[in-house]
């Protein structure tokens, strides 16, 4: 959720530029903190189409990925140091004279700012670990590209310096001009398949449905009469950040209702999540199957699939995919609309008498601007359509920030930015850094993926990868049983040993219940409120 | 009396069902009569979901409702025998009618020889097939090539050569030859296949060779069994259809219409697998490499029949969770289906990494068949 505020500091507009099969187009693809091979297969399937008509690929991970695997080259650098290396990439791009200085110019702003700063990193492999050599050759092969294309994801935003690390994305993009036209961009992949959907229903606490804000009367005014309110009865302040509720459950949250969340294994620190839950006066559950969370509830509603009901998956690259019922849902489940809209009749609410999805999306339509235009019809339709589109004649948008900017001014802004070590770092008492990601064989928390048998074959449970050197050096041997532990809880795993993780660094996947959420760090980015899942320092033991 | 062997024209004497599907409606005549006389139970056909490029399957009980199937959809990119193998076990002695393109055949073919499907329970009426494009591919050539938007159009056929739309305000064709060179066309695996006519079928229907004053009126039909022999005598005693013989030079002109598909094959086929000669195993080796075991390749093959205790056996080429897949992943599927890949191309279709794996496949079988008599005894088709 909180990548939308990241990337909308440096365009006016949080989403993603370009369209996934724009990569098509590129003449250099750049995956920073992406796997989306495996995390993320149908735009790793035009990372895969790019491959194979010949357009090289470099990938900057901590880890030898799998996507790192296909690419032409791996950068390997110190995990958490995005934006030391992107200002030392920024520095030798502007030492060697290869900005695009037209577009800055003409488009931009902010270029002092950042060019002072980055001076202070023109060689800083002590903190980022890249060989200077790398980080001249990588500057220069980015910004002599003709086009080229960063994707990012959870690597780069699951950070208490996410922000600022999306920032130093849009800076290398508005730098070298590679924003507004095929092929380029800043390309954000999502958590899920409809997380940009949830985002652009106002599925957050300071804006409704197209990102308008809640602090604006206007806006306030104008959702009072869709939804038949009196006037001046909503709020003018916001409330707080999903992370920030689990924090409030119990005080001064008394209630909390969760659609699709299983919260006690994908937040950060599980057994502070397990005590928070236990605060609540009354938990709602609603989901299609049973999960770990659902422990912690008093009522539990039985939601649809996506084969057994209408509706629509907006992707990242905001193009509305219509979803179509194809079964019926089993037992006494019901349309996740459907039971919103019982709930809020028993409640005496007025506006919810909708027949079916249509109805339910012509409802948000009818007082969204941005997504006015896209008609169910027009979303039948195979190419489907990118938001923004205002009318119904408007042909949607599929790259975004062509000629101007979406910021007031119309201009993209660079900003100077320092780094920041995260929150915890390792030290005597927990030497290694755990890092955190996701599996191709299990969709979060396998509460639909591990009933499969054959997703079930291939990881059955979880495991750590950890370093060769440290592996010998404690004498454990690979799938010997290990004990993990940070300042927050413990898990136990089986190791994995290879180099694709470097000297001192750990890697576990994040699906897995009492897993490697027992270990993360709650700690938030201080302008998305994005929890550090990414980096936590503990320690291991063997386990006899 | 039809007798195996007969050609002959055909059309339905329901004057609706004449408008609506193509050449005489025979097809769809043939299997509402099937139904009504109790011939199959239920009739597995293909109809038009969402528009002209969703191809959807249906099974049918009621006749009335193959009305809907009538008329041909060449950006369907479906097989139909696999699908029929998962609800055998539901059939329980029913018997099936179903509509055939040659892949379809094939399938059905090699799930009998492996008692998978008993075919005395199945009518297979044939359709005959120069091939099928991609949803997206069409919609994608349709605007690029026709400069037509794919919405409006609303038919295509593939005929003489030529890809044609119909659309609104007009009609175009355009050459295979050169839609294919511009990497358009035919998904790949249509291109190499010479099985255009399905006559390992109960009856092998079209309009090819249907000429003179019954163009485009009547379905030409080769009786290839006693069964369809059966069942197209039953149809016209009822008076659903009528037929007469086929015009002698209808005959020829179907023959050459075929021969020259034959000869497009043979191109495609040396221009593709001549390509790996010398290259084979490293081609093999980068473009698998890409796999990340999604399994589709399995799932969707019509001869890949999977052991139910294979999450017991112990592992020692394919590590589960490791991805790109081991190496074994891939070879061991190409020797299971060596000499029973049909070239349906549903492996290469359905693989979200881009593996061209039909072709690899296809190539193994062709070339393992010129060689070596197969483990499962000469299948009933050559492809």
């Amino acid at each position: 959720m909180a990548r939308r505020l990241q990337v909308s500091l440096s365009f006016g507009s949080g989403a993603a530029t370009n369209p996934f099969e724009d990569v098509l187009n590129s003449d250099l693809i750049v995956m920073w903190g992406s796997n989306a091979v495996e995390a993320h297969p149908l735009a790793g399937r035009r990372i895969m189409q790019a491959k194979k008509k010949g357009i090289p690929i470099i990938v900057l991970d901590p880890r030898f990925s799998t996507s790192a695997r296909l690419a032409d080259e791996w950068i390997r650098f110190t995990p958490s140091t995005h934006i030391a290396l992107a200002n030392s990439i920024m520095y030798w791009i502007i030492k060697e004279g290869l900005q695009n200085t037209a577009f800055i110019n003409e488009r931009t702003k902010g270029f002092d700012d950042l060019k002072k700063t980055v001076e202070k990193y023109a060689d800083c492999q002590e903190i980022h670990g890249v060989p200077l050599e790398t980080v001249k050759r990588f500057a220069r092969t980015y910004a002599r590209a003709k086009n080229a294309v960063i994707i990012y994801c959870l690597g780069i935003t699951e950070l208490t310096t996410g922000t600022d690390n999306v920032r130093s994305m849009g800076n290398l993009a508005l730098l070298t001009g590679n924003v507004g036209r095929p092929g380029v961009g800043v390309n954000p992949l999502r958590g899920q398949n409809n997380v940009q959907g949830a985002c652009d229903m106002g599925a957050y606490p300071n804006v409704y449905s197209g990102y308008q804000a809640c602090s604006v009367p206007e806006n306030r005014a104008k959702m009072e009469k869709a939804w038949g309110m009196p006037v001046g009865s909503l709020p003018d302040w916001y409330g707080s950040t999903l992370t920030e509720q689990i924090n409030e459950a119990g005080n001064p949250i008394k209630a909390m209702y969760f659609m699709g969340l299983n919260p006690v294994v994908s937040y950060p620190d599980s057994n502070h999540v397990k005590r928070q839950l236990d605060k609540l006066d009354f938990c709602v559950m609603q989901d299609i199957f049973w999960n770990e969370s659902c422990d912690y509830a008093d009522v539990v509603l039985p939601g649809t699939c996506f084969a057994e009901k209408d509706g629509t998956f907006t992707s990242g690259e905001r193009r509305i995919n219509r979803v179509r019922k194809a079964v019926d849902g089993p037992g006494e489940s019901k349309l996740d609309w459907e039971i919103i809209a019982l709930i809020a009749k028993k409640m005496g609410l007025k506006g919810f008498d909708w027949k079916n999805a249509n109805d339910v999306w012509d409802d948000m339509r009818a007082c969204t601007p941005n997504m006015f235009g896209c008609t169910y019809e027009k979303l039948g339709k195979p190419e489907s359509v990118h938001w923004p589109c205002p009318t119904v004649e408007h042909p949607g948008t599929p790259i975004l920030h062509i000629g101007k900017f979406s910021a007031a001014d119309g201009k993209g802004t660079m900003f100077g930015l320092e780094y920041r070590p995260p929150a915890e770092v390792a030290d005597a008492e927990y030497p290694f850094t755990m890092m955190t990601g996701r599996l191709i064989f299990h969709y979060h928390t396998r509460t639909q993926t591990d009933r499969a048998a054959q997703l079930h074959y291939e990881v059955p449970e979880s495991y750590v990868q950890m370093n060769t050197i440290d592996a010998k050096q404690m004498g454990i041997k690979e799938g010997d049983k290990v004990k993990i532990t940070s300042r927050r809880g413990e898990t136990i795993t089986k190791a994995r040993i290879s180099d694709d993780v470097a000297p001192k660094v750990m890697y576990m996947a994040m699906h897995f219940k009492d897993g490697v959420n027992n270990l993360t760090n709650t700690a938030l980015d201080p302008l998305s409120k994005m929890p550090e899942l990414k980096h936590a320092a503990v320690k291991v033991e063997k386990v006899a | 009396m039809a007798k195996k062997g007969d050609m002959l024209y055909a059309w339905t004497n329901d004057s609706a069902l004449a408008k609506k599907a193509e050449c005489g409606g025979a097809v769809t005549e043939l299997l509402k009569y099937a139904l009504e006389s109790k011939t199959v139970d239920a009739v597995l056909a293909v109809t038009r979901g969402f528009d002209l490029y969703d191809a959807v399957p249906v099974l049918v009980t009621n006749p009335k409702d193959l009305d809907a199937c009538a008329g041909s959809l060449h950006c369907g990119t479906l097989l139909l025998s696999k699908l029929v193998m998962e609800y055998v076990p539901k059939m329980a002695g029913k018997k099936l009618g179903m509509v055939v393109k040659g892949c379809d055949m094939m399938g059905m073919l090699e799930l009998a020889k492996r008692k998978l499907v008993n075919l005395d329970d199945i009518v297979m009426v044939g359709v005959n097939c120069g091939g099928s494009v991609s949803p997206v591919a069409a919609r994608r050539m349709i605007k690029e090539k026709f400069g037509v938007d794919p919405d409006k159009v609303v038919k295509e056929e593939i005929d003489k050569g030529q890809f044609i739309i119909e659309f609104e305000g007009g009609h175009k064709g355009i050459s295979m030859d050169e839609l294919e060179d511009a990497g358009y066309g035919r998904r790949s695996n249509c291109r190499r296949c010479k099985v255009k006519v399905p006559r390992q079928a109960d009856l092998a229907c079209g309009n090819w060779g249907v000429i003179g004053d019954k163009a485009g009126k009547a379905t030409f039909v080769e009786v290839c069994s006693d069964k369809g022999a059966k069942l197209l005598d039953g149809a016209v005693k009822a008076k659903k259809l009528t037929t007469e013989p086929a015009n002698p030079k209808g005959i020829e002109t179907r023959a050459k219409v075929e021969n020259a598909m034959f000869k497009l094959g043979d191109k495609w086929r040396k221009r593709d697998f001549e390509a790996l000669r010398s290259n084979l195993w490293e081609t093999i080796a980068k473009e698998t490499g890409r796999c990340m075991k999604c399994g589709a390749c399995i799932a969707h093959c019509p001869v890949c029949v999977e052991r139910k205790d294979k999450y017991d056996q112990p592992v020692l080429m394919v590590r589960p969770g490791f991805i790109p897949a081991d190496p074994m992943f891939h070879l061991r599927r190409f020797a299971h289906i060596s000499d029973s890949c049909i070239n349906c191309g549903q492996c290469e279709e359905c693989c979200p990494c881009e593996i061209p794996l039909a072709l690899f496949s296809h190539a193994i079988r062709t070339e393992a068949d010129k060689w070596y008599e197969p483990k499962l005894g000469k299948s009933a088709y050559s492809n």
